[in-house]
């Protein structure tokens, strides 16, 4: 909303300068976002938050200024009566006929019929007027309505009378497809949602958005009809959105306009237009609901006091109040104000309402600050939230603690993004109004993101990529969305002038093995399983306490390569919630370490090909039960100095009773059996 | 020769010797040379008895310090030869220390902990709710009907699946974290303190200052007295905790739907101190978050008395604050997580 400082002295004295009005404005909450110059003269240039419609006018504007500055605003002549209307009551050849047919969307109708103009330009002041507030002049009785618009706030419309089908104004839903040009030249098909004007053919206008092009005030026009009414802002702004189109007509009526200044804008734009256009006011009709009274709100003195913080009394308030025009009708000092709202202030419903126009009217400023003593909740219960939450953080800081860099993706993904990591755009949820493509389903998996950030930051020249993201997911068929935690690693792991550590799928394994051991002391199995985006040598499912709790393993090169990624990524997604969840169970028994000595024995295995590792491993403990303390691969190896289709492994074992010290007698015994059932379980050879 | 000069001088004759030796073997030597059996301090010793009374005392006492004191540098001197043969060779520590690698937290957790680090002493619990959200708890119950211009100033995402609950309305991708207000309010009775953290969607093209997803932190505190004024003080707290004890902050009158009176907060430009830069848009200023008293229809909407209950709600967007604290002019920085710019929180 632009206000041309030189305008709003039509109506009040601006005695501060531009800056110190702005910084004003700004403070009672009409912000000034930016201060212009237009040949030499200031404009400001207002932010009007949707509730205050009243504001967007030159007067409204006015009136807010004198309220803040606590003068008496001088309003046009036209807008403190309705005088000039005058009812013409004799029969005649271009007699006006008014009809609402769609009462819920258009309460009120005045036309005026002003016969005998002369269309020309209006007159340099108003066009400079116009221009400067961003409306082109057109001719005299067009800017005319434009510019009672802008002074005003209430929308007008001229029509060439003549070209109105038998001098009728209908105010009614369009019927289905009915078309009609608008004044930006577009030809449209209407809806049965639209309400129009209409002549006794055809739409005319659509009510409250844009005029149409068959009506519309020209050079040869001599007779005009000037519409002044009131529409629904429900129906005005479905209209307009329906049609894609936004006028200032349309902007104004949706946010509410003065159901008393239908009148006075409309005599207004009539007097304007018999003094510049020539030509006479032939006939005026009021059709519809007249103005309701002003609304009255209560207002408990004591409750403001308590909502604001501040303490106020009913005379206070009676003086701040009247500054906006609006009237405590109540006596004296009544606790219990009635308060009397002038009929533009719509957004002023209830007593909340009127607590923020005393603050404002104040200065937020005046009040103090203080903090507050309101009790607290109590419940222990409430407080799960908060430990959960700052469980999650805990979890964020191991994974950076391991090694892993934070990401956080975007929580929308292409189709393309979906089916190259093996997901169906059918098994995810997508959105009914995406902005792009690149952003139309709601992620399944957090494995699109964080290839997309290796993506970045191979092009970006880094190869070595360890990032972790704690997010949500959203899977169809589950009702809520669910909290994973992925990573990815990728290159180098660490590298230095000593080593290089290459990722590889053990680096992952450690990962999730390090995570689950310290934030949940639980310990992670992984079982071989296919998924659909991992390379099928490498690719696992991850268990924690006989839970299925995530998937990790090797991005498919198929997948790499088709986002240029030259190398291997190792990715894993785990069930945040899970973790969180096993991390949360009942405290572990803890028990004290034992003095007595470690014996310690190494044991080297020739094993075939086919048998794992964690079998074996699994058979030692068994059979070393309670007391091998401590069972630890050292070394694996398959190399030309062994057999073709063998390979061999060697245990560290450590053999440790709690109570006593073991003799080197049962030891070897034990080492022994435990190395003949190696034997005889997987045909392994001691060596 | 006086034995206590003698003394003196033997002193000062074994001691750099001793510190220079470089092998046990010359340390032995000097062993003998020094404190041996016929070793000069030896005869001196054996002389004691046959000087005059008041010197012996002084003498033995002098004599044995000296032994002693010889006797244990040649020991630490023996001590150091013989560790220094163990040692290896001398190493370059001006080397790079072994590489671990780097793991980084995301500038937004590290500004989201920053704030709740602040409201949690202050009694306010962590609250979370869903990101998918109903139509209902976004806007409805918020005093954000249809039809109404305000809806203006929220674009949502419309997610295409049926509601589960039609009476809520659709499903959409929630555009503030306000509707986690409506969650607990309408599942607890006041008093209540929240935080409430999260992702937030909004049809925004990308560009150095917009982005479609982004953080906001939430806070709402109802009881039966929480006021205006307390909601100032909150603010403040917060602020001068967030960015320093100096900071200055304004309260500007604005307009949300589900708070009245509503507040929009700035601070003294962080980059200017309040003169006008680039940063403020040469306001001076810079927008930090929004507040209000919560309106009552949202009370009435949870089925709160709003004749007895009040009190405030506030948010703000956590990269705004991640961007001004580090100076980052590109929000778009937050989500390409490229390692360069991650590496430096």
């Amino acid at each position: 909303m632009r206000v041309p400082l030189e305008w709003l002295k039509d109506y009040l004295a601006v005695r501060s300068s531009p800056e110190k009005l702005a910084e004003r404005l700004t403070m009672a909450g009409l912000e000034v976002v930016a201060i212009h110059d237009v040949k030499g003269q200031p404009v400001l240039d207002l932010e009007i938050t949707p509730n205050r419609a009243d504001c967007l006018s030159i007067i409204g504007i006015a009136r807010e200024v004198a309220a803040i500055t606590g003068q008496r605003p001088k309003l046009p002549t036209a807008v403190r009566s309705s005088s000039f209307s005058v009812r013409s009551k004799r029969q005649h050849r271009t007699e006006v006929k008014i009809r609402i047919e769609d009462r819920r969307g258009c309460q009120r109708y005045i036309g005026r019929l002003i016969e005998g103009v002369r269309i020309e330009p209006s007159p340099k002041w108003m066009q400079r007027r116009l221009l400067t507030c961003g409306a082109r002049p057109i001719n005299n009785v067009v800017d005319i309505t434009n510019y009672v618009l802008l002074e005003h706030g209430q929308p007008l419309h001229a029509f060439d009378f003549d070209r109105l089908a038998q001098g009728t104004i209908l105010v009614r839903r369009a019927k289905p497809n009915e078309p009609i040009t608008t004044l930006d030249g577009v030809n449209r098909l209407l809806s049965a949602e639209t309400l129009v004007i209409a002549d006794a053919s055809r739409p005319v206008a659509v009510a409250g958005v844009m005029g149409g092009l068959g009506s519309e005030v020209t050079l040869t026009t001599r007779n005009v009809l000037l519409e002044s009414a009131l529409f629904d802002p429900v129906t005005v702004r479905r209209t307009a959105r329906a049609l894609g189109m936004s006028s200032e007509s349309s902007y104004r009526f949706e946010r509410g306009v003065d159901p008393v200044g239908v009148e006075t804008a409309s005599a207004h734009a009539a007097s304007l237009i018999v003094k510049l256009a020539g030509g006479s006011l032939r006939q005026v009709l009021d059709v519809g609901a007249k103005p309701p009274k002003r609304t009255a709100i209560s207002l408990e003195a004591a409750r403001a006091s308590r909502w604001l913080g501040i303490r106020l009394s009913p005379a206070e308030i009676r003086t701040a109040l009247a500054r906006l025009s609006c009237h405590v009708v109540s006596r004296g000092t009544e606790s219990i104000l009635q308060v009397s709202v002038p009929s533009f202030r719509r957004d002023l419903a209830q007593d909340v309402d009127l607590y923020e126009e005393l603050a404002r009217i104040e200065g937020y400023d005046r009040i103090p600050s203080s903090l507050p003593i309101g009790p607290l909740a109590g419940s222990r219960s409430h407080s799960e939230d908060t430990e959960r939450f700052q469980q999650r953080q805990s979890l964020r800081c191991l994974c950076a603690g391991l090694g892993l860099t934070e990401a956080i993706t975007w929580g929308l993904v292409s189709e393309a993004d979906l089916s190259r990591c093996g997901y169906t755009a059918s098994q995810s949820a997508c959105l009914a109004n995406p902005m792009s493509q690149d952003h139309a389903y709601l992620r399944p998996s957090l494995l699109m993101g964080l290839l997309q950030a290796v993506r970045r930051n191979h092009t970006q020249g880094e190869s070595d990529v360890p990032l972790f993201e704690i997010g949500n997911v959203m899977l169809l068929g589950a009702r809520e969305e669910e909290l994973r935690l992925g990573f990815v690693i990728s290159g180098l792991w660490v590298r230095d002038w000593h080593a290089k550590d290459a990722c590889d799928f053990f680096r992952l394994k450690g990962l999730i093995e390090a995570i689950t051991d310290r934030f949940c002391r639980s310990a992670a199995r992984f079982v071989e399983a296919p998924h659909p985006w991992a390379d099928p040598s490498q690719s696992t499912s991850v268990t924690l306490d006989g839970c299925d709790v995530g998937a990790a393993g090797r991005v498919s090169r198929a997948i790499t390569d088709v986002l240029d990624i030259e190398q291997d990524v190792w990715f894993a997604e785990l069930s945040a919630n899970a973790l969180l969840a096993a991390a949360s169970r009942s405290p572990i028994a803890v028990s004290a370490p034992t003095v007595f000595p470690p014996v310690k024995r190494d044991l080297s295995v020739l094993l075939d090909e086919g048998s794992p590792y964690e079998s074996v491993f699994r058979a030692i403990c068994e059979i070393g039960g309670n007391l091998t303390s401590r069972v630890e691969l050292i070394d694996r190896y398959a190399g030309p100095s062994i057999p073709a289709g063998k390979y061999s492994l060697t245990f560290a074992i450590e053999y440790r009773e709690a109570t006593r010290t073991l003799t080197a007698a049962e030891v070897d015994a034990l080492h022994q059996r435990i190395g003949q059932t190696l034997t005889s379980r997987f045909n392994a050879q001691l060596r | 020769m006086d034995p206590v000069q003698e003394l003196e001088q033997l002193l000062s004759e074994a001691v750099p010797s001793v510190e220079q030796a470089r092998s046990p073997d010359e340390l032995e030597r000097l062993r003998v040379k020094f404190v041996g059996r016929k070793s000069r301090l030896a005869d001196i010793m054996k002389s004691i008895p046959q000087l005059a009374p008041e010197e012996r005392a002084e003498v033995g006492r002098r004599a044995n310090h000296l032994k002693r004191s010889i006797e244990s540098q040649l020991a630490a001197r023996r001590e150091a030869l013989s560790s220094a043969a163990k040692a290896g060779p001398l190493i370059d520590v001006s080397l790079p220390g072994r590489a671990f690698p780097r793991g980084r937290l995301h500038p937004v957790t590290h500004t989201i902990d920053a704030i709740l680090s602040i409201f949690v002493p202050m009694g306010f619990e962590i609250v979370e709710g869903p990101e998918v959200e109903y139509e209902y708890y976004n806007f409805d119950a918020l005093n954000i009907p249809h039809d109404h211009p305000s809806r203006e100033s929220f674009d949502t995402f419309f997610v295409d699946l049926p509601s589960p609950e039609p009476k809520k309305g659709r499903l959409l991708l929630r555009s503030h974290t306000s509707p986690v207000q409506i969650r607990v309010m309408e599942r607890r009775k006041p008093p209540l303190r929240l935080v409430v953290p999260g992702k937030v969607y909004r049809p925004d093209p990308l560009d150095p200052s917009h982005s479609f997803m982004f953080h906001q932190v939430e806070g709402l505190m109802v009881d039966d007295r929480t006021s205006f004024a307390d909601l100032k003080g909150v603010i403040e707290h917060f602020l001068k905790a967030l960015f320093g004890a100096k900071t200055k902050t304004r309260f500007r009158p604005h307009y949300f739907p589900f708070t009245e009176p509503s507040a929009e907060v700035d601070i003294a430009c962080t980059s200017c101190g309040g003169r006008g830069c680039s940063t403020c848009g040469k306001k001076g200023w810079l927008e930090i978050m929004g507040c209000g008293m919560v309106h009552p229809n949202v009370f009435r909407a949870v089925g709160y008395d709003p004749q007895r209950v009040q009190g405030f709600a506030f948010g703000m967007g956590v990269e705004r604050i991640a961007m001004l604290k580090h100076g980052i002019t590109d929000i778009r920085l937050f989500f390409e997580n490229d390692l360069r710019f991650l590496e430096q929180f």
